[in-house]
């Protein structure tokens, strides 16, 4: 992978029924119980006044992780901020860890109700020195997203590559 | 693709060379940092400096709600006492005057989404700061702001820090004349000059256009200039020793009127006057306003004086100030006046308070509302858009944490507001009640007691929702928070200001806010605000709407809040305050006991040490840093072939360490080699104190010769062999400076 500073973010499929304030107090309870043993989790920030913003935001040594609707949906996302330490795909990695996360938010009694769609991921690289956004970056990262989403959602997939050339390079995925 | 490995080789030559050095000495010293060659207290100053902040919980413990937790930060040196290396940090970015350009907005876009949290967050001193950066992103951090024209050497530490000056300047109706080049003269002459490299604690400077409104709030800054005309001159009324923290002191006249081309030497003198004279131990005495406090006045423009007299000539502030006359803005767009647009829905209400008529025809200045200061990526880089677009890229950071648009055809003004209703940046009540400023707080700084952005946004909140029904004179009014007594809310300068502390009740934490009522916005900061008492946090929306409805109630005719807290009185107004500040038990209303925004229950555990005041280190520290820096960096020059380049960087260490032993006796040397040799030589090695008892002065001699002429085969021999002996000398170099303290020490 060219850089392993990945966003996943994964979409909130009923954003009306989830009391997104809530997740202040659970990331909170999080830290508390040191809910995610392969993070070193510090704080969470809540910029629940911003529009389309960070939403709730909690902060790891080795990720951000944020429910917010930066891009006007609400979703989870998980930024890499260091190297996992596995060696393997930093992609896979960085995936699983985000569906790990969005399954303990589904349970979370605080969030009930609350669901993930099975149906799109997106991808954002969040380095533009070694991730520029031009086509030949998407052309070098398009068999690895396919081989991802495929994967993910067991079924064949479409990629939609967003934003201009001052934003970073995302991809969403779809399920075909 | 695979060709571009790094940021520097990236930007290269869009960096300048002073620019690209520093950033690349900065890197250095992270390198030895983290093999231990620096002191962490040495490197702790070295990064305030280049605004690298520290962070709440980075001394690796954390409340989190039931008990204290150690944050288990891999183990790496620290970045300074109690600072965990891998601890997030914040890093402040400087923006003079507040002067932002479409490139640079992009930039900082940029940096809040791939090191921060996507947040770029406008600070009261019209800097941007982002949080959550790790140590290690900071020097690539520099450079792109760097390529942009953006430096963020001495954002903090104790040196002088942003350069403030109102965001109206130049389109104000009321000014004398545009103080902006000032401001920015001001921030460039001064930046890394020798003689503001020895301060005891921060210097704050602002510049104002007039006198009667609050513009840049000179009377609480270090050194504050009001443009005058006198004769057709242009000139400042010069005030110094002002400041707010725990212990406010409104800014002393320190002359009416200060000629314009008198400033930059006078800024200079003042600099000098207060790093030798100011107060060097004791961190809470160390602000200019002491040291104008205990002179007086008079004994202090006396010293000042007698140092513009004195003080050995530097005629570089020429350049700066021969660039004044060449200071001025565009439009993108010819003036247009309003006539005849078609207005949306809440755009007569955002116009109300969010546009201001320049006194250039046709034109206004659009403020952009940043609730408690934050904008988002997605909206700094549409907003850089929208600045060229509308505003010929002419935008403005303000202290009161919102952006303005400057030169916005007043035409255009609907087109504009549709366009920031879009990107969610069209909130109108910029500069009232609703727009509540705050400090950081709990939220990221460690000196934080209370969480005074959780109450800003909780104040803003409700107060948003009954604008449309508030009296015009409470709409007028302002609130300013801060987490704690430090004031970098502004909260003695508000008519209603706030600052975090803490009551014990039945043996819980109770967070509080001290209450501030009465402060004068107005005037440059014209007066400040008197303690009330502490009333809880969760309280004091009730409080603010009680306090409200009496100015309401009992105002006289067109009477300022500050006019009827004086006329009712401190004993008065307390009775309102105290009303709200009992504390039930936490059985009966355990929502009391927590913060605003936070769902853990309230501890002050969390406090830690605060970095404003930044590390005191001697010159002669920084001065032996600064050469074994250039000593590691002649040392990876050598080890990627770079040879003359090599040879170059040791000769410059060790004259970087010879002058600073120089200095120890005289501060002022020159900085040309020749003279640091002469007097190297003089003071340090004929008085044997450069001497070793084995080698004699074979140390010396390594500069001496290599002075005289490098070896001009530049082999990996020669500028191995140089390496090797500025190494040697910067050893003597300490060696000699132990024995000169001690020296100076012992009894004649």
């Amino acid at each position: 992978m060219l850089t392993h500073k990945i966003a996943v973010k994964l979409f909130v499929e009923n954003p009306e029924a989830v009391d997104r304030h809530a997740a202040v107090g659970v990331f909170h309870e999080w830290i508390q119980r040191h809910a995610l043993p392969d993070h070193l989790l510090i704080d969470v920030a809540d910029y629940g006044h911003v529009h389309h913003g960070p939403g709730t935001l909690l902060i790891s040594l080795e990720a951000n992780i944020y429910l917010e609707d930066g891009d006007g949906e609400l979703g989870l996302s998980y930024v890499r901020k260091q190297p996992f330490s596995t060696g393997s795909d930093p992609l896979t990695d960085a995936l699983q860890t985000a569906r790990r996360i969005a399954a303990m938010l589904e349970d979370e009694p605080a969030l009930i109700g609350l669901r993930f769609a099975r149906n799109r991921i997106a991808i954002r690289l969040e380095d533009r020195l070694r991730a520029p956004n031009t086509d030949e970056t998407f052309a070098r990262i398009e068999p690895d997203l396919k081989r991802i989403g495929t994967e993910a959602m067991e079924a064949p997939v479409r990629l939609d590559r967003r934003g201009g050339p001052e934003q970073l390079l995302e991809v969403v995925i779809i399920r075909a | 693709m695979d060709k571009v490995q790094t940021w520097k080789q990236s930007l290269g030559s869009r960096i300048s060379a002073t620019l690209a050095e520093e950033i690349d000495a900065f890197e250095a010293q992270i390198a030895l940092r983290k093999s231990g060659k620096i002191e962490e207290k040495v490197f702790a100053e070295t990064r305030l400096r280049r605004g690298a902040y520290g962070q709440r919980y980075d001394n690796g413990k954390r409340h989190d709600g039931i008990a204290q937790q150690e944050l288990a930060y891999p183990n790496t040196p620290t970045k300074g006492p109690e600072t965990q290396w891998d601890a997030p940090g914040m890093q402040r970015i400087k923006i003079p005057f507040g002067g932002l350009n479409p490139e640079q907005m992009i930039v900082l876009a940029e940096l809040a989404e791939e090191y921060s949290d996507r947040i770029c967050h406008i600070t009261t001193r019209q800097d941007i700061q982002l949080h959550y950066v790790h140590i290690d992103d900071t020097p690539d951090i520099f450079r792109r702001l760097a390529a942009a024209g953006i430096t963020t050497r001495e954002a903090c530490g104790n040196s002088v820090r942003n350069v403030t000056a109102c965001p109206l300047s130049g389109v104000c109706r009321t000014e004398s004349f545009d103080v902006t080049p000032y401001a920015k003269a001001a921030a460039y002459y001064l930046l890394g000059h020798r003689d503001t490299q020895d301060f005891g604690r921060k210097f704050k400077i602002a510049f104002s256009g007039c006198e009667h409104e609050a513009c840049a709030l000179v009377s609480m800054h270090d050194l504050g200039g009001i443009a005058k005309v006198r004769d057709g001159k242009r000139g400042f009324a010069l005030y110094v020793g002002g400041g707010l923290g725990a212990v406010p002191h409104q800014a002393k006249l320190y002359e009416e009127f200060v000629p314009e081309e008198q400033l930059l030497p006078l800024a200079r003198a003042i600099g000098r006057v207060f790093a030798r004279l100011g107060e060097k131990r004791n961190r809470n005495r160390a602000r200019l306003k002491f040291l104008v406090q205990k002179l007086g006045i008079e004994e202090f423009r006396r010293f000042v004086r007698d140092e513009l007299a004195t003080m050995p000539e530097d005629l570089s502030w020429h350049a700066y100030f021969d660039e004044i006359p060449r200071y001025g803005e565009s439009p993108a767009m010819q003036a247009v006046q309003l006539n005849g647009v078609k207005k949306p829905e809440g755009f007569e209400q955002w116009a109300a308070t969010n546009l201001y008529t320049q006194r250039q025809s046709g034109y206004v200045v659009a403020t952009v509302t940043c609730p408690l200061g934050d904008l988002t990526s997605d909206q700094m880089r549409a907003l850089a858009e929208l600045s060229r677009r509308f505003a010929g890229g002419n935008a403005r950071t303000t202290v009161e944490q919102n952006m303005v648009l400057r030169w916005v055809p007043h035409g255009k003004a609907v087109e504009l507001y549709e366009e920031l209703k879009k990107i969610g940046l069209a909130q109108a009540w910029a500069g009232t009640i609703v727009d509540v400023t705050a400090c950081p707080g709990t939220d990221t700084c460690k000196l934080g007691i209370a969480s005074s952005r959780g109450l800003a946004g909780e104040l803003r909140t409700r107060l948003a929702e009954r604008a449309m029904n508030l009296d015009e004179a409470v709409l007028g009014l302002r609130i300013k928070v801060s987490g704690c007594f430090n004031s970098c809310g502004q909260h003695h300068a508000a008519d209603i200001g706030f600052y975090g502390n803490s009551r014990n009740i039945g043996g819980y934490t109770v967070p509080h806010f001290q209450v501030m009522l009465g402060g004068k916005w107005k005037e440059n900061a014209g007066a400040y605000a008197l303690a009330m008492g502490a009333v809880p946090s969760k309280r004091i929306p009730e409080l603010v709407s009680a306090l409200t409805d009496r100015f309401v109630r009992e105002r006289q005719n067109d009477e300022t809040f500050q006019s009827w807290c004086a006329r009712v009185g401190k004993k008065n107004l307390k009775q309102t305050v105290d009303q709200f500040a009992p504390v039930p038990p936490h059985s009966e209303n355990p929502d009391l006991y927590t913060d605003w925004g936070d769902p853990r229950k309230y501890t002050i555990g969390d406090l830690g040490a605060g970095e404003c005041a930044g590390e005191v280190i001697s010159l002669a520290n920084f001065g032996f840093t600064h050469a074994e820096t250039e000593s590691f960096e002649a040392q990876l020059l050598l080890d990627a072939g770079n040879y003359r380049e090599a040879d170059d960087r040791a000769y410059r260490a060790m004259l970087t360490a010879a002058k600073t032993l120089v200095q120890l006796e005289y501060q002022d040397v020159p900085d040309d080699p020749s003279t640091i040799i002469n007097e190297f030589r003089a003071r340090f090695v004929e008085s044997k104190i450069f001497w070793d008892p084995y080698h004699a002065d074979q140390f010396s001699r390594y500069l001496f010769q290599r002075h005289e002429g490098a070896d001009a085969r530049f082999t990996v021999e020669t500028a191995h062999k140089l390496v090797e002996e500025a190494n040697l000398f910067i050893d003597a170099a300490h060696k000699a400076h132990a024995k000169h303290q001690s020296q100076a020490k012992t009894p004649a």
